[in-house]
């Protein structure tokens, strides 16, 4: 049971699948800004590193990773899997799962539809919901 | 047959962290009834506390996280050798966006985007920029409509390339083919 746990840690990721982090697009690198909004097709992957500021749609299929240098501010932010390492202000809703790393640090809303995984030290402020709760 | 019971269970719980058939060493075989309530304290312990060392040895695979998981070693050496970042295919931007890199635009662009001084912006094949490009150099093989600056740079437009609107350029290429409908101003003198 703790080598599962051992392993698990050393992926980094315990519910985001780590392919999804191998095949992102870095959109924004760090010492990179951009305002506006995002829109993806299905399956796409990307990774922020810098600053930025607006909405993210990404289609099914679609990640988002935001990385622990990261600086997001989003009214929106939609996709199918979430992991943040980074600062987040705003609203985000994983459609399967979002994962809070230990450096995260979210101020805002949290919607997902499936999974939540919060790592011990993340911060979080603000409202968790989920939709299986909604009668 | 209870002082007995009770010794088993003070060897028991220090020895918690042992594994359980301690516990059924201590206790001799003519307790059936009580072995069962011993046996259950020392195995219902260990997932009760497994938050904390959870914690503990997640501390201990961050710092080697660099080195230890493959995937997060792919995407940081990823990111530490970014020269170049890309807006993939399938990827719409709308707004404003500044790189301290070169930029790749496989994808739309709707809006500005600025690249360093000593930066290429790309528009490849199938990419499609709609507003303002500014960067030293750029290369449109890709559609581009609007305000294209090379401040002092090259210029430059594949074959497929589709331009419109107003271009400024220190040097300028334009392979055969090359559909370009804009203004050309030159800024600077190339070096």
């Amino acid at each position: 049971m703790m080598n599962n746990h051992a392993e698990m840690n050393a992926l980094k990721m315990r519910l985001v699948p780590t392919e999804k982090a191998a095949q992102t697009a870095n959109i924004v690198p760090k010492g990179a800004t951009m305002i506006g909004n995002t829109e993806a097709s299905e399956n796409l992957n990307i990774r922020i590193d810098g600053e930025y500021e607006g909405t993210i749609n990404m289609m099914r299929g679609g990640s988002v990773y935001i990385s622990a240098d990261a600086t997001v501010s989003t009214e929106k932010l939609i996709a199918d899997y979430i992991y943040v390492e980074g600062t987040v202000k705003g609203n985000l809703h994983a459609r399967v799962a979002i994962e809070l790393s230990q450096t995260a640090k979210v101020n805002g809303s949290i919607r997902y539809d499936k999974d939540l995984d919060i790592h011990p030290g993340a911060k979080v402020s603000g409202q968790i919901s989920t939709s299986e709760t909604d009668d | 047959m209870q002082q007995n019971n009770a010794t088993a269970t003070l060897a028991s719980t220090p020895g918690a962290a042992t594994p359980p058939p301690a516990g059924t060493q201590m206790g001799h075989a003519s307790q059936p009834s009580s072995e069962p309530q011993l046996q259950e304290v020392p195995v219902s312990v260990p997932p009760r506390m497994l938050l904390v060392p959870a914690a503990g040895t997640q501390k201990t695979a961050t710092a080697e996280t660099p080195s230890a998981s493959p995937a997060a070693a792919r995407t940081l050496t990823a990111a530490a050798a970014v020269q170049e970042c890309a807006i993939p295919e399938g990827l719409k931007f709308t707004g404003e966006a500044t790189f301290p890199c070169n930029v790749r635009i496989l994808g739309k662009v709707e809006g500005s985007i600025r690249a360093g001084s000593t930066n290429t912006i790309t528009v490849a094949p199938g990419g499609n920029i709609k507003g303002k490009a500014t960067a030293q150099n750029l290369r449109i093989e890709g559609a581009a409509d609007g305000e294209m600056c090379a401040a002092g740079g090259l210029a430059s437009f594949g074959a497929k390339a589709v331009c419109k609107g107003q271009v400024s350029y220190g040097r300028i290429a334009i392979e055969e083919g090359a559909d370009i409908e804009a203004s050309m101003k030159k800024t600077a003198a190339a070096a």
